[in-house]
């Protein structure tokens, strides 16, 4: 090892402490990308399912020889950078990238890391692709910023429509709601929407609870909402808070069905309730929930190689890193962000992927249809206004 | 009108049943901070990792081991007490000589290399404990309980008295009153502080460890719930006084109220940071908390 190795060691393993990144410099004609998203801490779980499908879809792409850019082959790799769910080191994370390692894109799982790194993105040009579903994200004219999930804006009043659709099949009087909020913009930004579509549809809000998605007792906000003899319960987070709030709400003997977004994925949340007690919980899902040939494949594929069940955000970080790739052989550039953001939507367009993601607009939103999932019996089906 | 007012006081006792089982892990949890505390000044922040190993060992003794919920919940005592011994032994024993930001640094520390080393070894997956007692349903006063969260408020209290006479009639406990009154009056006395400060942190461990596997199955089991049980301990450690057992079972339940009556009187909003008002409250008018010994 000459000494200029061992520096370029020493130097590479003192970052790696500093700011959790590090990869060997190796030979030319590599394509690399950032990943910020949470590895460890609280939201570890969702930010290692985004990971995984990341970590499959490059798999497979280097596996089929990599990408072709302008008639040159690449290898692909990305850069994970772990921002414990926290938007001051999602920052750190997003300058190191694109300062150290000089990528062009950056996907994210979470609005926490993608508004704080709206605020360089275009000066340190990259593009930036997050799954926040907050309205606000398209639309602060950010010009490199690309939404790869619903925009609760667009999909939250069909939604609403299909769920209330659902209820009226079944012969269930729902109309009054209760709402518990997690306090998060997201989670905020979602009630917000919903009582307003649902409020549209003919429906109530007859209360509304906040509470931080880190506590373990629900009693006090349910016991605050629980007398006014709610038909449905609100829920707008991951599964594993809203799966105590629905066994909690269980106990105290509420018998309707709970309503969640899809930060929940049906399976997951299976998973964590006994049937009784997960039995009538309605969620946002995308076609993802459809069983079909190629969906299924990835899934059981993915169960196989890490063990564990997929979340909707391992779907949408295997589609969203293959649209990635497309898109800069599209660009025929690696190192310009503004030319791989300008191929997006062509690239999108010959993109068959498991969400029926397509169509991405001047602002950076796609289409990214919803459903209604709906937990039965310990399996999940969906209603796509025919059940399926 | 009657109806209306009938509603309200059955929320109101639900509520107070809400903040005694709530109060009680916390009582539990700070009763431990309290004790090692009194006996080596470290204020010990990895208690609230301990709660959560208490909670996986009890996990673990279910669901792999196929145990009884009683045996599971045994097993976290012993476990956790022996942790608390290796923790004692091998980090804060070298430390004694030390400045006391070191044993506050090193606690601290503990803290995350516990919580990390859990979502290593367990993952990050929230895991549910199999209490059979968690799906029968009582009501008292009106109030909807699970058994489980009756369990917890008795065991909670059997505990206490339990300390209560360990301490008060025994001579290790009193040995333990000795070191945390005057150490080197203890040391004078012929008392082995060393080992006193060992029991000290097993039983604190220990009592962090089966109030990780009381709540378990109340909520979930994963690496960082004992985040907020931590921050939780310390207001009331320092609402109670610090190094006051009596004060921390106070402080524990006084503050499980204080949340969930003001989640129902106030706001459910502001619900975690009721903790905190009365923090301030309290410092400005008895900064030695409520049972502490002031220091002039």
């Amino acid at each position: 090892m000459s000494t200029s190795d061992r520096l370029r060691a020493i130097l590479c393993a003192s970052f790696a402490v500093m700011f959790g990144v590090c990869t060997e410099s190796k030979a030319a004609d590599m394509f690399k990308f950032g990943v910020v998203t949470p590895l460890s801490g609280g939201a570890a779980d969702y930010g290692i399912a985004f990971q995984n499908g990341i970590k499959m879809a490059v798999e497979e792409i280097n596996k089929a020889g990599g990408a072709t850019v302008g008639g040159k082959n690449y290898t692909i790799e990305p850069v994970f950078c772990d921002d414990e769910f926290k938007p001051d080191k999602a920052v750190n994370c997003g300058k190191e990238l694109s300062a150290q390692h000089k990528v062009r894109a950056i996907m994210t799982p979470s609005s926490l890391a993608a508004f704080p790194m709206m605020g360089f993105n275009q000066q340190e040009n990259f593009v930036l692709m997050a799954t926040s579903q907050t309205p606000k994200f398209t639309a602060m004219g950010n010009k490199l910023a690309v939404r790869f999930i619903n925009n609760t804006d667009r999909t939250m009043g069909p939604w609403v429509e299909l769920v209330n659709k659902y209820f009226q099949k079944n012969g269930k009087q729902i109309k009054k709601a209760a709402i518990m909020e997690v306090n998060t913009e997201l989670g905020k930004s979602w009630a917000d929407n919903f009582a307003k579509a649902w409020t549209k549809e003919g429906g109530t809000i007859i209360g509304k609870a906040s509470y931080d998605a880190n506590a373990t007792d629900f009693y006090p906000q349910l016991s605050t909402l629980l007398p006014n003899a709610p038909d449905a319960i609100v829920l707008t987070t991951v599964c594993q808070p809203s799966a105590i709030v629905i066994k909690q709400a269980r106990e105290l003997g509420f018998k309707g069905p709970f309503i969640n977004s899809a930060a929940c994925s049906g399976e997951e949340l299976l998973k964590l309730l006994p049937t009784e007690q997960s039995d009538g919980t309605l969620l946002e899902v995308g076609s993802w929930a459809f069983h079909e040939p190629t969906i299924d494949a990835f899934k059981k594929a993915y169960e196989e190689k890490f063990k564990i069940l997929p979340q909707l955000i391992s779907g949408v970080g295997y589609e969203g890193t293959r649209w990635l790739i497309k898109s800069v052989e599209t660009a025929g550039v690696v190192d310009d962000a503004t030319k791989i953001r300008a191929a997006m939507p062509a690239a999108l367009s010959g993109l068959k992927n498991m969400f029926s993601m397509a169509n991405l607009d001047e602002k950076g939103d796609v289409d990214f249809p919803m459903y209604v999932g709906i937990a039965s019996g310990g399996k999940m089906s969906v209603f796509s206004g025919t059940e399926r | 009108m009657r109806g209306r007012k009938k509603l309200i006081s059955t929320i109101l006792i639900q509520q107070i049943a809400n903040g005694i089982m709530v109060g009680s892990i916390y009582a539990l949890i700070a009763m431990g901070v309290a004790m090692i505390y009194g006996v080596m000044s470290v204020p010990h922040f990895a208690l609230g990792a301990k709660a959560m190993f208490g909670g996986y060992v009890a996990f673990f003794m279910t669901a792999a081991l196929h145990q009884t919920y009683w045996m599971a919940l045994a097993g976290s005592m012993v476990v956790l007490a022996v942790l608390g011994l290796g923790v004692e032994r091998w980090i804060f024993r070298p430390l004694t000589k030390a400045p006391p930001i070191n044993g506050f640094i090193s606690a601290f520390g503990l803290l995350l290399v516990f919580e990390n080393f859990a979502l290593i070894v367990f993952g990050s997956a929230y895991r549910r404990i199999l209490s059979p007692y968690d799906r029968q349903m009582i009501n008292i006063f009106g109030a909807n309980l699970t058994m489980q969260r009756l369990l917890v408020v008795l065991i909670a209290i059997a505990l206490m008295v339990a300390l209560h006479v360990f301490i008060t009639y025994t001579t290790l406990g009193t040995a333990i009153r000795a070191v945390a009154q005057n150490r080197r009056g203890a040391l004078l006395c012929g008392i082995h502080t060393e080992r006193i400060a060992g029991v000290t942190m097993a039983i604190g461990s220990a009592l962090a460890g089966v109030a990780g596997a009381l709540i378990g199955p109340v909520a979930m089991v994963y690496p960082t719930m004992g985040d907020t049980l931590i921050v939780k301990a310390f207001v009331i450690t320092i609402l109670g006084g610090m190094g006051s057992i009596f004060g921390a079972i106070v402080g524990g339940y006084i503050l499980g109220l204080i949340e969930s009556l003001g989640a129902m009187y106030i706001s459910v909003d502001y619900k975690d940071a009721f903790a905190f008002a009365v923090l301030v409250v309290v410092l400005a008018i008895r900064p030695q908390g409520l049972f502490g010994r002031s220091h002039r």
